[in-house]
């Protein structure tokens, strides 16, 4: 059984007050409470947890939808009585990957995790500082320091997103990956609590003994059957859609078009960021959006999936996700989708129907394109669902040619994704 | 009347970026007011003036909604009905792409009532 609470309501007081009247009217004793929370909220997540006598998880998100509204204040809460067993799995993406592959599946899973964690700020100096003595390096060994670098940043910030689903697709079983990445980012986010204790670096892995309907979509459309056709089919897509060539090596993205990353932006005539990064993590500044990006074709699969550049100077720039399965040759574009709001309806209402209870997870960039528009996706269907960052899924049975399929089964993109799980 | 938009409008009053929020007859006659600080009061006796006729024209569907970007803040002018018009005053800390989310619920919210 599911039940979804919410209360619009910024502040903690307000908010579990409200809660706890609601939580009384709940019709069954739930094992499992995830509770999605907006804004400041994630900073009292032990009061969170404390509102129910089960096993909880809390984790930030932008926004929820519940049947008649869309609210980026407050929070929402799926409560189940479904049979689960919750794990937190800490480590090195590859530490966590070995432990995930050795311990139990679920038939469905859901991964929760920081996409991107921010220790303090020493770390985050000390990290940019290796990174720029490495890159003093680059011309007489650019493989090398490429290797290095994505080693630096797997093992001190970043979970790269198919890595982190390999073991479960590997395993043949379906889960729906929430890799946090709050559109503002500060030192010691992103919070995610389980049973109210903060996780820090951690995978939490929520296995459910029964299978469950899940789907997921990328608003794009089929892939090609070739690197040439995709690449076509990308270009008809986005704007400015051009050509480059980047030097790569796991997560780390060295030059582009023979060119550090900064020298390339000034080249597209995109303004740098003046702005020390540090102290935008100091003071919660750091927008994690950007419209422009360089997109990457599977070798694979000759799928899609694009990672946004942030204009910060850096001489290597981190990928959320493995690049070492993609071609070299990618595309440099800027973020629309053609069809715009009603294009996002179209592919959601594929999946929503009437007849199905829904849990809808869409990519916060759709409130950022949209803005007040994302009001038409509560329009037709009734759902709950949440605004969170890019998520992504895999699946033994993958019913399309997804763009956005990049390695077997293994379908994520950083932009314009949704999953979906079926709660009859 | 009053107690009514009070609780919907709490949850955007709630929020400290958002110092000031209010309802409008269409002439332009405040018929809620939330602040708090008094100092957005001499701000808002300003706007009352400038804003009146913007009212009328947001009313009458010229114009679906207004904003004004401030030095330090934003006022966001949107019909919640065919006679009110809600107002609110956000911080620069505010995400206003975020707030423009939630007026729509609470103008869902408001046509419950009214």
């Amino acid at each position: 059984m599911f039940s979804f609470l919410h209360t619009p309501y910024p502040k903690t007081k307000d908010a579990i007050q409200d809660l706890k009247a609601k939580l009384k009217e709940v019709e069954f004793k739930p094992t499992l409470a995830i509770f999605f929370l907006t804004e400041e909220l994630i900073n009292h997540s032990e009061k969170f947890a404390s509102l129910v006598g089960c096993e909880s998880v809390c984790m930030p998100i932008e926004g929820y939808i519940t049947p008649e509204s869309i609210w980026t204040r407050g929070c929402l809460v799926l409560l189940t009585d479904a049979e689960h067993e919750l794990q937190v799995f800490k480590g090195t993406p590859d530490e966590v990957v070995e432990k995930m592959r050795r311990g139990k599946k679920g038939r469905f899973n859901i991964l929760i995790y920081p996409l991107l964690y921010l220790r303090g700020r020493l770390q985050v100096l000390k990290g940019m500082l290796r990174l720029r003595r490495l890159y003093g390096k680059y011309e007489s060994d650019p493989e090398y320091v490429l290797e290095k670098a994505s080693e630096i940043y797997q093992n001190e910030l970043i979970y790269p997103i198919n890595k982190m689903l390999r073991p479960l697709r590997d395993a043949g079983v379906d889960a729906i990956s929430f890799n946090v990445f709050p559109l503002r980012m500060k030192y010691g986010y992103p919070i995610i609590a389980v049973n109210g204790k903060k996780v820090g670096r951690g995978v939490v892995v929520i296995k459910f003994r029964e299978r469950m309907e899940s789907d997921y979509t990328d608003t794009l459309p089929e892939r090609g059957r070739s690197f040439e056709e995709t690449k076509e089919i990308v270009k008809q897509e986005f704007m400015l859609a051009e050509e480059v060539e980047v030097e790569k090596r796991g997560i780390a993205i060295g030059h582009i078009d023979g060119m550090k990353l900064s020298d390339f932006l000034e080249a597209k005539k995109i303004a740098l960021s003046k702005k020390d990064i540090s102290a935008e993590f100091s003071e919660r500044k750091f927008f994690s959006a950007t419209p422009y990006a360089l997109g990457f074709i599977s070798t694979e699969t000759y799928g899609f999936s694009g990672v946004g550049l942030l204009n910060y100077p850096l001489e290597i720039y981190p990928c959320l996700f493995d690049l070492d399965t993609f071609y070299s040759e990618a595309i440099f574009h800027a973020e629309t989708l053609r069809g715009g709001i009603k294009r996002v309806e179209s592919h959601l209402y594929d999946y929503v129907s009437v007849e199905n209870d829904i849990f809808a997870a869409i990519d916060h960039n759709i409130i950022l394109m949209y803005e007040e528009k994302v009001r038409n996706l509560t329009d037709v269907k009734e759902y709950h669902g949440i605004f969170t960052s890019y998520p992504s899924y895999t699946s033994a049975k993958v019913s399309k040619k997804y763009m956005s399929e990049i390695e077997k089964n293994i379908l994520i993109n950083l932009t314009t994704t949704m999953s979906f799980i079926h709660l009859d | 009347m009053k107690e009514v938009i009070e609780k919907v409008l709490r949850p955007i009053a709630l929020d400290e970026n958002v110092p000031f929020v209010g309802v409008y007859r269409v002439d332009g006659v405040p018929i809620y007011i939330h602040f708090k600080d008094r100092r957005v009061l001499s701000l808002v006796d300003w706007l009352e003036s400038q804003v009146k006729v913007l009212i009328n024209y947001i009313a009458s569907d010229y114009f679906k909604n207004a904003e004004f970007r401030m030095a330090g803040s934003h006022l966001l002018l949107s019909p919640i009905s065919k006679t009110l018009v809600l107002a609110i005053l956000a911080s620069e800390d505010a995400s206003i792409y975020k707030l423009k989310i939630d007026i729509e619920s609470i103008k869902s919210e408001f046509e419950k009532h009214v």
